[in-house]
C-alpha cells in the first residue's frame, strides 16, 4: 500500500520465526549503542592493545625482523609469550570492556524503562527471559569482540608461529582465555543490566556500576584492616575474579603470593561471583515487569 | 461465531485483594467498550488479557484461545495502546513503530513499510523522522496508536485513548478508531471512563464496578429496540388522538398538556401518526426520537450492582 492511501489495511505478509525473535532486541540494542560516534571511536581504539600484542608476538618470533630493525638489547623473546602474557592482556582488555559497558551498557534497559516502553515490548510475543537474553546478548557480543575473540586470535597466532605441538600442549590456556572472558562478560553484563533496571536512569546506572566495582574493594579492605582478616575480599568482586583467573591461567603459587592473590580460598571467590550473578538476576526479575503490582 | 472475549470465572488477586471477581460473560462486538469508574478494574482486565497478571482462578478466552495456555500466540494477535506514556524517547517515530512491528513478528523491510503507513494513517507522516521524545502529548498518543496497529493485529486494546487530548485531537482519535472498526479487519476494545468516547465508537459495552461485571450491553441492539420511542407534544384533542394511535397498534402513554410517549412497532411508519393527527385536527408541535442513552444504561447498571451489594 502506498503511503498516500491513508486507510487502514491488514497485514497479510510473512511472519518471522518466533524462536529467534528476541534477536530483534539485540539488533536494535546494537544500533542504539553505535549511534554515538564517540562510542564508535572508543570501540575502535579498544583494539590498540590487541594490535600491540599482535606485533609483540610476531616480533618475538621473527629473528629476521629484529635483525632488520637492529633492535638493541634482548627485546621480547619467545619464552615471554606465556600464560602470564595472556593474563596481563586479558586484564587490560577487561578494563577496556568495562569502561565501554559502563558508558553505553545501562542505556539498553534504562531507555525502555524511562518512558514506560516495557509494557509495549512485553505485550508482544516476547517473554521477560527473552528480553533479558536479547539485551544481554548485546553486551556479550560487544565484550566478546573486545576480550576472548582477539585473545584467541593471538593464541592461535602464537600457536602457528611456535609450531611443534604448542597448540595441543597449551590447549588449557585457550580454555582458560575463553572461560575467564565469559566469566567477566557475565558479571559485567548482569551488573550493567541490573543497575539500569533498578535506576531507570543511564547516568545513575553508570555511576552505580563504577561504585559496585570500586566501593567493594574499599569495603573489603576496611573489613580486613578492622578485623585483621582476609575475608573482607569476598566483598571485592575484582579480587574474586582475579583469584579465579590466576587459577585458570595456572599462575605459579609464588607469583600469586607476590600478587597478594591468596587471601581467600578459590571456592570463596567462586561463591562471590555466583552470589553477584544471582543478586543481579534477582533484581532483574523484580524490576523487569510489564506492570507493577500493588498488593493490598 | 466464536466470541471475541469470553470470561469463565476469571478472578485476579493482588495479594489478598481480589481486583477482578469471578467474571463471566461473552463479548462479540466489533468495537467493545470497557466502562467503569476509576479503580473498577478496567486496566487490570486488559493487562490480564495480555498475560501481564496471572488469573488466580478461572480463565478467559480470546477468539476461543485460553489466555493462560496460548498467551504468547494471543499477544501476536493483539495490539496494545497503554494509558500512560509509553515510548522510547531517543528513537524517531518511524524507528520506534518499526521496532515494535518487528517485535510482533514482521520482517524488517515489511515492518519499515508498515511503520511509514501507520504513521501516515494516524496523521504523523510529516513528523515521522522526529524523535518521539519531542512529540506533543497528542502526537505521543497517536504514535502509541500507530505502534498498536502497525503489525495488523486482529484485536487492539486501547486504554483511555483520548486521555489528555484537546477537542480537535480527541475528534481525530475517535474518527481513527471508528475507521479501524469499520475496516472490518480488527476488533477494538476501548477502556475509558468517558461515556461519550464509548458511545461514539462502540457497539457493545461491558461495565465494571468493584471488579464485578455490572452489565454487558449491546448498544446497537439497545438502539434498535428503542428507536421507535417517540416523545410527542400535541395541541388539540389528544385523548381521541391517543385512542386512534392505540387502535393503530402502538403503545401510548399520556402525560397531560398534550404530551405523550408512543412506541411504534416495526411495521408502522411515522407518517401514519401525521395522517391520524390530520383526521382528528390535532397539531403535532414537537416529535423527538428518544432512546436510553449510554449514560442511562451505565447509571442503571451502577444502581443495580449498588443495590445488590447494598452500597447505594
Amino acid at each position: 500500500m502506498a503511503v498516500y492511501k491513508r486507510s487502514y489495511k491488514p497485514y497479510e505478509g510473512a511472519i518471522t520465526s518466533d524462536r529467534w525473535r528476541f534477536l530483534v532486541l539485540t539488533r536494535y540494542g546494537f544500533s542504539g549503542m553505535f549511534d554515538s560516534r564517540l562510542f564508535t571511536g572508543a570501540f575502535v581504539l579498544s583494539f590498540v592493545p590487541f594490535l600491540l600484542a599482535f606485533a609483540m608476538i610476531y616480533f618475538a618470533h621473527s629473528a629476521s625482523l629484529r635483525a632488520l630493525l637492529q633492535v638493541q638489547g634482548p627485546g621480547p623473546n619467545v619464552g615471554q609469550i606465556n600464560n602470564y602474557f595472556f593474563l596481563t592482556f586479558l586484564a587490560v582488555h577487561s578494563w577496556i570492556s568495562f569502561l565501554l559497558i559502563t558508558w553505553q551498557g545501562p542505556q539498553l534497559v534504562a531507555s525502555d524503562l524511562a518512558n514506560n516502553a516495557l509494557p509495549l515490548i512485553l505485550g508482544r510475543p516476547i517473554s521477560r527471559t527473552e528480553y533479558v537474553l536479547g539485551k544481554f546478548l548485546v553486551i556479550a557480543t560487544l565484550l566478546s569482540v573486545v576480550t576472548w575473540v582477539p585473545m584467541l586470535i593471538l593464541f592461535f597466532l602464537n600457536a602457528g608461529l611456535e609450531g611443534n605441538g604448542w597448540l595441543w600442549s597449551h590447549l588449557w590456556l585457550g580454555t582458560a582465555i575463553f572461560l575467564a572472558s565469559w566469566m567477566w562478560i557475565a558479571i559485567v553484563g548482569l551488573v550493567a543490566l541490573a543497575a539500569s533496571a533498578w535506576l531507570k536512569w543511564r547516568v545513575a546506572a553508570s555511576a552505580v556500576m563504577l561504585a559496585f566495582f570500586f566501593v567493594g574493594p574499599g569495603f573489603g579492605a576496611a573489613i580486613n584492616a578492622t578485623l585483621h582478616t582476609n575475608w573482607g575480599h569476598i566483598f571485592d568482586i575484582l579480587y574474586a575474579m582475579k583469584l579465579i583467573w590466576v587459577g585458570l591461567f595456572r599462575v605459579p603459587l609464588s607469583t600469586a603470593h607476590d600478587l597478594d592473590m591468596l587471601g581467600i580460598p578459590a571456592w570463596a571467590a567462586w561463591c562471590t561471583v555466583a552470589a553477584t550473578c544471582g543478586f543481579c538476576l534477582l533484581l532483574l526479575n523484580r524490576r523487569l515487569k510489564a506492570r507493577e503490582v500493588v498488593r493490598g | 461465531m466464536t466470541p471475541v472475549i469470553q470470561f469463565d470465572g476469571l478472578e485476579v488477586r493482588f495479594g489478598a485483594r481480589a481486583v477482578l471477581k469471578q467474571l463471566r460473560g461473552e463479548l462479540r462486538g466489533r468495537c467493545i467498550g470497557l466502562l467503569g469508574p476509576n479503580g473498577s478494574g478496567k486496566s487490570t482486565l486488559l493487562n490480564t488479557l495480555l498475560g501481564f497478571y496471572p488469573p488466580a482462578q478461572g480463565t478467559a478466552r480470546i477468539f476461543g484461545k485460553d489466555i493462560g495456555t496460548h498467551s504468547r500466540e494471543l499477544r501476536g494477535l493483539i495490539g496494545y495502546m497503554p494509558e500512560s506514556d509509553a515510548f522510547i524517547s531517543n528513537m524517531t517515530g518511524v524507528h520506534f513503530v518499526r521496532y515494535m512491528a518487528e517485535l510482533s513478528g514482521l520482517p524488517s523491510a515489511h515492518a519499515l513499510e508498515r511503520a511509514h503507513e501507520a504513521l501516515f494513517y494516524v496523521g504523523l507522516g510529516e513528523v515521522r523522522y522526529r524523535k518521539v521524545g519531542t512529540y506533543s502529548l497528542g502526537m505521543k498518543q497517536l504514535a502509541k496508536l500507530a505502534q498498536a496497529v502497525a503489525h495488523g493485529p486482529k484485536l487492539v486494546f486501547l486504554d483511555e485513548p483520548t486521555n489528555g487530548l484537546d477537542p480537535p485531537a480527541r475528534t481525530r482519535m475517535i474518527q481513527l478508531i471508528r475507521e479501524i472498526r469499520d475496516s472490518g479487519d480488527m476488533h477494538v476494545v476501548i477502556s475509558s471512563h468517558l461515556l461519550r468516547d464509548i458511545d461514539e465508537c462502540c457497539d457493545e459495552v461491558i461495565i465494571l464496578r468493584n471488579g464485578n461485571i455490572a452489565g454487558i450491553c449491546n448498544i446497537e441492539e439497545e438502539r434498535r429496540l428503542n428507536r421507535k420511542f417517540l416523545e410527542l407534544e400535541t395541541h388539540g384533542e389528544d385523548n381521541s388522538f391517543a385512542d386512534a394511535v392505540q387502535q393503530l397498534g402502538c403503545e401510548c402513554a399520556l402525560f397531560g398538556k398534550g404530551r405523550m410517549k408512543v412506541v411504534l412497532p416495526e411495521s408502522i411508519e411515522i407518517r401514519e401518526l401525521y395522517k391520524i393527527a390530520a383526521q382528528r385536527e390535532v397539531q403535532i408541535r414537537r416529535m423527538n426520537y428518544r432512546r436510553d442513552s449510554l449514560e442511562d444504561i451505565f447509571l442503571k447498571a451502577m444502581e443495580e450492582v449498588g443495590a445488590r451489594n447494598g452500597s447505594l
